[in-house]
């Protein structure tokens, strides 16, 4: 009993002392805790360092950990453990506030033979975005056209240099060569404003050919490649495999080869809500109900919209009708309170997957995911999304920011979205300039190491792994030193 | 329904299905004949692991619905080398009034097979 009144005592004491410090003294303090695990398993990590860079706490037994700071700073916190890749995130620390910072961390890298090390040429090929939306159906309106965009960046390993002259960088989709077989987008694009050939995108580029050297000049791209989720034989492949091919431009001979994902789905689950018998014509009724359109009547007439006719759209260049919302805000503002409009949606986690692809596809299924995070932790939820388009933010082009939660080191380029962000802080000051983040960490919600099986075709094949690329030997011929590149 | 009838109906069944055991050539036979009868499950059955880990079986059926029709095969060339196998097939699909499409179109896919646990089945990734 004796010693329960003392340990009650102590507690309450130990409650105190942070209100005691703050009465008396001139400095105030926030807290940050969390939860370490491993990325992999789950389980909770022990004995895990976290530091701040001034004081340390070590994980408990059942992964938790905190550290009390002074407020009004920002900390880059640092997790380290053997057998671990050392990871860092930024927190900022308000007084009488806890932060909660978790960590999933990812068992460190192998020490593989790396398979680039017998190669003169290595290749670094990503689509721009995790996952592009596309439609089964464009018979009643068109929010998004088949639209893809591929990069590459080609390393020669012999010559130490990033090499963009000389070569020629083709791309084919094997199993996607004709995308007029299943879907009816060629049929409508005149009447939304695309005069293109058959398997041709809105931006004039096919189904295979021939890279164009990007803005930077720094590699090439494909822009716009209109796949759909559909292989010729019909198999629904939201992951369908591009090849590039690196030529020698004066003979021609193959370089190297590698395989790309290019993510593709029409998983927007409108039937989650509007789920009579024909969706798209219940969303065309119900817009005509709330807007006094005639979307509908046009429709049944064989004419057809696209969204961006009237809601301005940076996906397209769009500049819409004055007085219209953006799409993007008409599309949250006007759903932000029917997330749970049916069980079905209400059900389906993170609501985001009850518009964009989506629940089985998973634009989201990069790092991050694995780390537990979810779309809203960047993003925000439906009425974040609301208010921040409300208050001007530009969608598509202004986006959340790695820098939020990373480490200076890790942020994008100032002003700058992380899919056209390039790296800069290398250790070696040769590198900045020369690679684009999503080169070695692929593109945005696909950050390797993913979820998804199918993504990871470059790291396999040149460095032996499913990592983003970390090792120097991926590169370089004469480095077999392993370490961070940040 | 009598004892013969169920046999046959049992018969026809696993005929459909996809089983181990057999030929690339028997497993494209049933890939595009179950595709060609719109028995799509069948169909889904002839996938490897790694797509039935991403896709299931109703989305699949949901989305194969969305594809145009399959009306004939007929298997070009195929190529074994030990437990992969690569083919060339000539599809003909048949009309698609979603893409204003009126007349059967050919076209010709190529198949990659892998042998899981002694049955071959279609690699998509």
């Amino acid at each position: 009993m004796k010693i329960t009144r003392r340990f009650t005592l102590a507690l309450v004491l130990t409650s105190f002392l942070p209100l005691t410090a703050m009465a008396t003294g001139s400095t105030s303090y926030g807290y940050v805790t969390g939860t370490v695990k491993d990325i992999k398993t789950t389980g909770a990590l022990p004995g895990v360092t976290i530091t701040d860079g001034k004081q340390t706490v070590t994980t408990a037994s059942n992964g938790t950990y905190t550290l009390q700071e002074a407020a009004g700073s920002t900390y880059t916190l640092q997790a380290s453990s053997t057998g671990y890749v050392t990871t860092w995130q930024i927190t900022t620390v308000t007084a009488n506030v806890t932060n909660t910072v978790n960590w999933a961390l990812t068992q460190a890298y192998g020490t593989q033979v790396i398979p680039a090390g017998s190669m003169n040429y290595s290749v670094f090929a990503w689509n721009d975005l995790g996952m592009h939306c596309d439609q089964d159906d464009y018979s009643y309106f068109m929010v998004l056209p088949p639209y893809n965009t591929l990069h590459v960046q080609v390393m020669n390993r012999a010559g130490n240099a990033l090499q963009t002259s000389g070569i020629q960088v083709s791309y084919a989709f094997p199993k996607k060569t004709n995308s007029t077989l299943h879907t009816n987008f060629w049929t409508y694009a005149p009447q939304y404003g695309f005069n293109v050939a058959p398997n041709v995108g809105i931006s004039g580029t096919p189904l295979a050919g021939n890279m164009a050297l990007d803005s930077n000049g720094l590699g090439f791209v494909a822009v716009g490649i209109p796949i759909t989720p559909y292989d010729d034989d019909g198999t629904w492949d939201p992951y369908g495999a591009a090849n590039i091919t690196v030529t020698d431009s004066s003979s021609g001979a193959v370089l190297q080869t590698a395989s790309v994902i290019a993510p593709v789905s029409t998983e927007m689950m409108c039937v989650n809500c509007h789920s009579t018998s024909n969706p798209q014509l219940d969303i065309l009724q119900k817009h005509d109900a709330h807007n006094g359109t005639t979307l509908a009547s046009d429709q049944s007439k064989g004419i057809v919209h696209a969204c961006a006719q009237c809601h301005s759209d940076n996906a397209l260049g769009a500049p819409g009708q004055p007085g219209v919302e953006s799409l993007s805000l008409a599309m949250h503002n006007f759903h932000k309170d029917k997330m749970t409009y049916t069980s079905t949606a209400a059900n389906t986690t993170p609501d985001c997957y009850n518009c964009h692809p989506g629940p089985k596809t998973q634009c989201m299924r990069g790092i991050m995911f694995r780390a537990g995070k979810s779309c809203h932790d960047c993003h925000g939820d439906m009425y974040g999304m609301t208010s921040s388009l409300q208050g001007g933010r530009q969608a598509w082009l202004q986006e959340p920011k790695c820098g939020s939660c990373h480490d200076a080191k890790h942020a994008e380029n100032s002003n700058t979205l992380f899919r056209n962000s390039i790296f800069q802080n290398a250790p070696n000051g040769k590198m900045g300039g020369k690679f684009y983040c999503e080169a070695c960490h692929n593109g945005t919600h696909g950050e390797f190491t993913t979820a998804n099986a199918a993504d990871p075709t470059i790291p396999q094949k040149f460095q032996g792994d499913t990592y983003w690329i970390w090792n120097c030997t991926v590169c370089h011929n004469n480095k077999n030193v392993q370490q961070m590149h940040h | 329904m009598s004892r013969l009838s169920l046999l046959t109906a049992a018969a026809a069944l696993a005929v459909t299905a996809c089983r181990g055991g057999d030929t690339p050539r028997a497993l494209l036979d049933r890939y595009f004949g179950t595709a060609a009868r719109q028995e799509y499950s069948a169909t889904y059955d002839c996938y490897d692991a790694a797509y039935h880990g991403k896709v299931t079986r109703e989305e699949y059926v949901r989305h194969r619905k969305e594809a145009s029709p399959l009306q004939s095969w007929r298997v070009l060339s195929v190529a074994q080398q030990g437990d992969r196998t690569t083919a060339d097939v000539q599809l003909v699909f048949g009309p698609l009034p979603k893409v204003g499409r009126t007349t059967p179109v050919s076209t010709v896919v190529h198949e990659d097979l892998v042998r899981e646990a002694g049955s071959w089945r279609i690699r998509v990734w």
